[in-house]
């Protein structure tokens, strides 16, 4: 269960000379339980990527804890630890500055094996066949260079170099944003196929209300750094009461 | 694709500049008609004849063959300089970027400081407190240059340090070493090849105008800069002893610059200059 308590993240600011803070986050609690997908739906500057970046454990918090399992992950350092590594995955929000340029694509998937796995060679090479062929990338596309595929294939790449150490909580920053119509769509069956098949904590954070009613059981709605509603979405609309989330609605259906 | 082609005219004629140098350096006692460093004075400011091609110099030595020897010198000082920049840059300059903080801060403060003397000053306290003397001569470089090294390499891995593959990588379980190691070195690696081309254009530059100096090396010996040197005096009567050197050194840094610069547009072909 990956729970965050209280959690603020405050940003510094100088604006001609006055030192302030924004705060991007603020006094957030939320508990993700196991097995269960949930959305985190704001619009752009709503504190979404910060708190998605805080539930990894990629940066401190300003105050408050973030637990994974009862453990904290709150970073101390430069140093990442391995079993959080391998418990926790991130996906990035665009997927081509997120594969090394320098290396394959089915380098770029081992990285994770090779680093927090004892597996040798000849048994990654069948955990990367098997998870290429689960987000449908082609021998031949792993070959290639992250800016050799197209922007959809690239975002199944990193969606299979997430998956490689079978992680417990995945969580997918605009995991469709900037991709046309029907690779969107594609990538969504893709993560709906994923949820169905492997038993994990998905959390998808999306400006998109759309995408969060298609994928998550559970949807969270944040505004100015807070989370103003949450709601177990079983197909009935009338349980989105906050205002903001019924303008948020309504602009989807309309 | 007009643009490509010229690039690559520029690759090749630079290519060509630094397999003729390196040629010349390496077959030089097989290509050298005399002794570059035999003296004899009845011989002294010959005009370019058949067995002198290029005359003699102040002390009868031959032109040609000092030349040759030079292409020699110039490059077994400054490659093995520019080897040891290269390390240094590679190490210190990653290292820092990728590890932040105070660390970073105090290193970069260091840098800015050697920066901030001018690379003479450096050069000439170093070889005045040790002595001249070839490792003197390269020890002084190494200090001069090193900081520029390790500031440009610091640069590139900054800016890679934004990019998302490194969070990605950090995400994945790399540590520091190997974040270095497999995702920024080979990243920053063309940027750093364009930026030590132009280098050993520079470095050959330095050497000679330290040799120039009548620094660093012992006195005769044939690298160009200290050629440039020796023949000062004959200014006026022989100006030709000073061209020839000075031709020298401004085709093998023109070779190294042109290379040097069409490697930057074929290996960085995403920066596009307009």
């Amino acid at each position: 269960m990956l729970e965050a308590r209280h959690l603020t993240k405050r940003y510094p600011t100088r604006i001609d000379g006055f030192h302030g803070e924004v705060a991007a986050v603020q006094d957030v609690n939320i508990s993700l339980k196991d097995g269960r997908a949930y959305a985190l739906v704001g619009e752009s500057g709503s504190g979404k990527s910060t708190l998605a970046m805080l539930l990894s454990g990629l940066i401190p918090p300003t105050s408050g804890d973030v637990t994974l399992n009862g453990t904290s992950i709150v970073p101390r350092g430069q140093l990442r630890d391995k079993r959080l590594c391998t418990q926790l995955q991130l996906v990035l929000q665009d997927g081509k500055s997120a594969l090394d340029p320098k290396m394959s694509v089915y380098r770029n998937i081992a990285e994770p094996i090779r680093n927090l796995t004892p597996m040798g060679r000849e048994a990654e090479k069948a955990v990367i066949e098997r998870l290429a062929a689960e987000a449908e990338l082609t021998l031949e596309e792993l070959c290639r260079r992250p800016h050799e595929l197209s922007g959809g294939q690239q975002k199944r790449a990193c969606i299979a170099r997430a998956l490689a150490t079978n992680p417990q909580v995945i969580i997918f920053d605009e995991a469709v944003s900037g991709l046309d119509v029907l690779i969107r769509k594609s990538i969504l069956d893709l993560l709906k196929r994923i949820q169905a098949k492997r038993k994990a904590t998905y959390l998808v954070i999306t400006h998109d209300i759309d995408v969060a009613l298609y994928l998550a059981d559970s949807i969270m709605i944040m505004k100015d750094g807070r989370i103003i509603e949450q709601v177990d979405f079983r197909g009935d609309f009338s349980c989105f009461t906050h205002p903001y989330s019924r303008r948020l609605l309504h602009a989807a259906i309309s | 694709m007009d643009r490509k082609l010229s690039k690559h005219l520029q690759a090749i004629a630079g290519l060509i500049i630094i397999f003729g140098i390196v040629l010349t350096a390496l077959f030089a006692p097989a290509i050298a008609p005399h002794d570059p460093t035999e003296i004899d004075l009845a011989r002294k400011f010959l005009p370019p004849s058949e067995d002198y091609p290029l005359g003699t110099d102040q002390l009868g030595r031959c032109e040609l063959s000092r030349l040759i020897f030079g292409a020699r010198h110039s490059l077994a000082i400054s490659l093995p300089i520019l080897s040891i920049l290269a390390i240094i840059g590679l190490t210190i300059g990653t290292f820092g970027a990728s590890i932040g903080g105070k660390t970073d801060r105090i290193l970069t403060m260091v840098c800015d400081i050697f920066v901030s003397f001018p690379s003479l000053i450096i050069a000439v306290a170093v070889i005045g407190i040790l002595g001249n003397g070839l490792e003197n001569l390269s020890l002084a470089v190494v200090m001069a240059m090193w900081a520029w090294f390790t500031r440009t390499v610091h640069a590139y891995t900054m800016v890679e340090m934004g990019k998302d593959y490194v969070l990605a990588a950090r995400i994945c379980g790399c540590g520091p070493a190997k974040l270095i190691i497999r995702h920024l070195i080979p990243n920053i690696l063309p940027q750093f090849f364009v930026y030590l081309s132009t280098g050993v254009a520079s470095s050959i530059l330095m050497v000679s105008s330290f040799a120039f100096l009548g620094l660093g090396l012992p006195h005769g010996v044939s690298e160009w800069g200290a050629m440039l040197n020796e023949a000062r005096s004959s200014l006026y009567s022989h100006p030709s002893l000073l061209i020839y050197p000075g031709s020298c050194i401004l085709v093998t840094a023109a070779g190294f610059n042109l290379f040097g610069e069409a490697l930057r547009d074929t290996l960085l072909p995403e920066e596009e200059t307009i």
